[in-house]
């Protein structure tokens, strides 16, 4: 999987290229980790690469949203590709997310 | 390893999270070539179904220490068929959470998501170890 990481400071963009699944939860979720250790107060999660993604990667993302809420972070999940909207809609926690279209910096301000 | 028998297909691979990658390379083949399935929208969904039980050998039967996973794919008719086989320890379902969407928990979506995407689940433990039986019966064109 490729992570590529866009930030303006108090916002990062986190961009998901590939598959995500279990092998990749723990690269992906280093990746968030040095985004807030950075200084991000505002997560997005660009979703729309995603061609596999598995339970594990799912609850990645459930641990991911719990742990940025009690920090006070805001995690916005973007443009989940069909992959990504086929689990959600089987486990139906799309809304347990803020789900998004387009994964801009400029959302956050 | 691969072989060929008809319209069946088989894949020898070892229960490490690594080689999940090669297990989708080989389930997609698979399916359009040998099973000639040629819905996308099928073929993610019975990736995703064989991948949760692989994964749940991985972490449930083999402790993520590794071992051999034999899985085959089979069609009769429009009936599409997956076999799991491992010589891990036996499987608990007691041991998996419900999953409750409501609360967001963590663990417990692997066998419901299974559950939705296929129309019979059978898991015997055997002398030998596990198999796991998936079958998803597809619609006539």
């Amino acid at each position: 999987m490729d992570i590529a990481v866009k930030s303006d400071g108090s916002h990062t963009v986190v961009a998901l290229q590939g598959r995500f699944d279990a092998h990749e939860a723990d690269p992906v979720r280093e990746r968030l980790v040095g985004a807030i250790s950075a200084g991000a107060m505002a997560l997005t999660l660009d979703l729309s690469g995603v061609t596999f993604i598995d339970s594990k990667a799912l609850a990645l993302l459930v641990r991911s949203q719990k742990e940025c809420r009690e920090g006070g972070i805001a995690l916005t999940l973007a443009s989940p590709s069909s992959p990504v909207q086929l689990i959600f809609e089987l486990t139906k926690l799309d809304r347990a997310f803020h789900i998004v279209d387009e994964p801009t910096l400029a959302e956050s301000a | 390893m691969t072989s060929r028998q008809g319209r069946a297909a088989r894949l020898d691979v070892e229960a490490h999270a690594a080689a999940g990658d090669e297990l989708g390379r080989w389930l997609q083949a698979t399916m359009r070539d040998e099973l000639g399935i040629a819905d996308d929208e099928v073929c993610a969904q019975l990736e995703l179904a064989v991948h949760e039980i692989w994964v749940n050998i991985v972490e449930h039967a083999y402790r993520d220490a590794g071992g051999p996973v034999t899985i085959t794919a089979a069609r009769r008719g429009d009936q599409i068929v997956f076999e799991l086989f491992d010589h891990g320890r036996d499987f608990d379902p007691r041991s998996v959470p419900e999953p409750r969407p409501e609360r967001a928990q963590v663990r417990g979506f692997g066998l419901s998501i299974v559950r939705s995407l296929m129309d019979q689940i059978v898991y015997e433990h055997t002398a030998d170890g596990n198999r796991w039986q998936l079958t998803r019966q597809l619609e006539s064109a």
